[in-house]
């Protein structure tokens, strides 16, 4: 099991997605990481869009029996989180 | 959205000042007993109603968790299911007292657990319910999504809440990216606009439309999210509310109807009535039933041990009452915070009574204690509390902990201040009074100070004690205790005249019949004629009458000492027990008595 960190360190919003996803696959597809942590610290907004790229980053990381877990959320997103049930699909602490 | 500190400096304000009313609400409504104005709980419920809904807009997960469980016991208290008695008063009490804390340390993102406080609060929303709702707590009802693909599975016992407070469930059939995204919002601002409009009992994302990191680069972006709502709003109201097309949403009817129509109705009719006794009564036949088992396996080793008192004879008796130590011990032993909760009551009466702000905390998480120990401690804890707040200057607001920890031979209680530096300089408080009743309860207490940790008292007390039953009596010029178990009668005011000697003997004639009377230190008529009280004892097939010197007979739960060596001799007395003023009183062998 390999595991690597990455900290986008800003909102995670449609603008920045693409770069952000493209950024997600070479981490799991390229360099075979299945236990993958994103530090959310410096990030206070998560859009639609950014929440697809979470749940596509897991279900991505289950295909290879991989492991995704959210780390450092800001009060917000952890309730945001929370009430929509991702914490039933991947971890997510809070900062 | 991030909420700015001056609104959430608003909501402190506003819920300690909520919680304030509350707590004193509540007590009223306590001191009302079974006639309670409902309005008052209406009221209660309300308030409570409004900071669980502000914690929820400011995304404070654990006050908004912990005020939905003290929600849902004012939702039962209001619907006449749940009788506001002491004890459910002071779980709510308790659960108040953490909102304070959680509430206090808003900004120290302290994470403070809630565990102890909902353990107590869900166990009261499902031990008071009739049994068919009981298994509504457990049992999970399946509601199908419209695709065929998603269910969401919830708890019985929530939806039937839900529907008594006369909502709707919605099933919305959202996009976050139609619905949200495209529509210039966040998924933040959104979900908290739902909420505004009902109470969310769960949602879901259909997470394999959404795909992999690689499917989402060949499809158009979906984002299906499934939301099940709880609403006072109508199809209509909501839709329009919400900005949604019809086709949005879905009330759930069909799934639940049993629940609509049958199980409220069934509810209902029960609430009048009072709680099952099925269950109560399933467990007094266990109980009966294991003592019998008892009963016959020591008559068979009794009877064998009359033939052969070999060692595997002895072991047999042994075994009997092993188990039978095992039985008493379980039905004795209760959760200590269901007896210990009332020291947090004295406290929160000491401090109105003497216009100061004291907060209690007690943490007693899972320890269960004999329930007789835990009564006698209510006391002497309340005393030492009351000390240790006087020490600290009374225009402090004083928070006071009270923390049961456990190893195999020990219970270990610790009380200190939260905040312990409010006392400066060193201090010992007088605890002599406190100290010899629990040793009475073969307990030791201590006290420590240290400049950062401030005060502690410590108190240790062994996890099992044996209590033995009695009557305390004084005999000359010493204190005894003769077991409940060979008393049958006390006779008091005597007339002396009543006495005689019988040949050897001196009797007392009691309704024509002669009890043979026996004193622990003299057997001339005269010594016998000064008693005032006479207990009628029974062992074995013998029964004959102990003179005291009491005028009163006190009952007595002691807490049962072995002898130090140079008493071991003394054939009168079994044991000894430490009284609670710090007097020693012996345990009467009551074989050798009926034998003299």
């Amino acid at each position: 099991m390999s595991k690597k960190v990455i900290s986008p360190g800003q909102d995670i919003v449609a603008s920045m997605v693409p770069e952000f996803k493209k950024r997600l696959q070479e981490v799991i597809i390229e360099e075979g990481i299945t236990e993958l942590d994103i530090d959310l610290t410096g990030v206070e907004m998560v859009d639609s869009v950014g929440l697809g790229a979470f749940i596509a980053t897991h279900n991505t990381l289950s295909q290879k029996n991989g492991k995704l877990t959210v780390i450092n959320a800001s009060n917000d997103i952890y309730s945001l989180f929370k009430t929509m049930r991702l914490d039933q699909h991947f971890e997510i602490n809070q900062g | 959205m991030l909420i700015d500190s001056e609104t959430t400096d608003i909501y402190i304000q506003e819920t300690n000042q909520a919680l304030a009313d509350i707590e004193q609400t509540l007590i009223t409504i306590e001191n009302m007993g079974a006639n309670i104005d409902m309005s008052l709980a209406k009221r209660v419920y309300h308030a409570m109603h409004v900071i669980r809904s502000g914690a929820s807009l400011l995304s404070l997960p654990k006050i908004k968790e912990l005020s939905q469980k003290i929600e849902n016991v004012l939702g039962l208290i209001c619907t006449n299911r749940l009788t506001p008695n002491p004890e459910v008063i002071n779980i709510l009490l308790q659960g108040i007292d953490r909102l304070y804390l959680l509430i206090d340390r808003i900004h120290s993102n302290d994470d403070m657990d809630i565990d102890e406080q909902s353990v107590l609060l869900t166990g009261l929303t499902s031990a008071v319910l009739p049994d068919h709702i009981k298994q509504s707590v457990t049992e999970v009802r399946d509601i199908p999504l419209p695709d065929g693909k998603h269910v969401f599975r919830i708890p019985e016992f929530n939806l039937i809440q839900v529907l008594e407070q006369n909502k709707y469930i919605y099933i919305l059939i959202l996009d976050l990216i139609k619905d949200v995204q495209e529509k210039k919002k966040t998924p933040f601002n959104f979900v908290h606009y739902i909420q505004q409009h009902g109470q969310i009992i769960d949602s879901l994302f259909d997470i394999q439309t959404i795909g992999t990191l690689e499917e989402q680069e060949l499809n158009s972006e979906e984002m299906p999210y499934f939301v099940l709502l709880a609403s006072t709003l109508s199809e209509n109201q909501l839709t329009k509310s919400l900005n949604l097309q019809p086709h949005q949403m879905k009330q759930v009817k069909i799934e639940i109807s049993d629940l609509i129509h049958s199980k409220t109705k069934q509810l209902q009719q029960e609430l009048t009535s009072s709680i099952s006794t099925k269950s109560r009564k399933a467990d007094n036949k266990n109980r009966i039933a294991f003592l019998n088992d008892l009963f016959c396996e020591l008559k068979f080793s009794t009877d064998c041990l009359s033939n052969d008192a070999s060692s595997m004879g002895i072991a047999r008796v042994q075994s009997a009452l092993d188990k039978l130590k095992y039985f008493l011990r379980r039905e004795n032993n209760v959760l200590a915070n269901r007896i210990l909760w009332k020291i947090g009551r004295n406290i929160r009466d000491h401090a109105y009574q003497s216009n100061i702000q004291v907060k209690f905390d007690i943490e007693c998480g899972t320890i269960k204690m004999d329930q007789r120990v835990l009564y006698r401690m209510i006391e002497p804890l309340t005393d030492i509390i009351i000390k240790m707040i006087r020490c600290v200057q009374k225009n402090m607001a004083l928070q006071v902990c009270l923390k049961m920890t456990k190893n195999e031979e020990t219970i270990k209680i610790s009380v200190f201040f939260a905040n312990p530096e409010l006392l400066t300089q060193e201090m010992r408080l007088p605890l002599d009074e406190e100290e010899k009743k629990f040793h009475a309860l073969s307990a030791e207490i201590e006290q420590s100070f240290d400049i950062k940790a401030g005060l502690n008292i410590l108190i240790r007390i062994p996890k099992n004690v044996f209590i033995i039953p009695g009557f305390l009596i004084r005999i000359d010029a010493h204190q005894y205790i003769v077991p409940k178990v060979n008393v049958i009668e006390c006779l008091t005011n005597l007339n002396p005249l009543k006495c005689s000697k019988v040949d050897s003997s001196i009797v007392f004639n009691h309704n024509d019949n002669c009890i043979r009377l026996v004193g622990i230190a003299n057997n001339d008529l005269a010594y016998y004629q000064q008693k005032h009280t006479i207990i009628v004892c029974e062992v074995g097939n013998k029964c004959f009458g102990l003179v005291s010197d009491s005028l009163t007979i006190v009952e007595i739960d002691a807490v049962y000492q072995p002898l130090g060596k140079q008493l071991d001799a003394n054939p009168l007395i079994i044991a000894n027990c430490l009284l609670d003023d710090g007097q020693i009183a012996f345990v009467l062998d009551m074989g050798y008595l009926a034998n003299i």
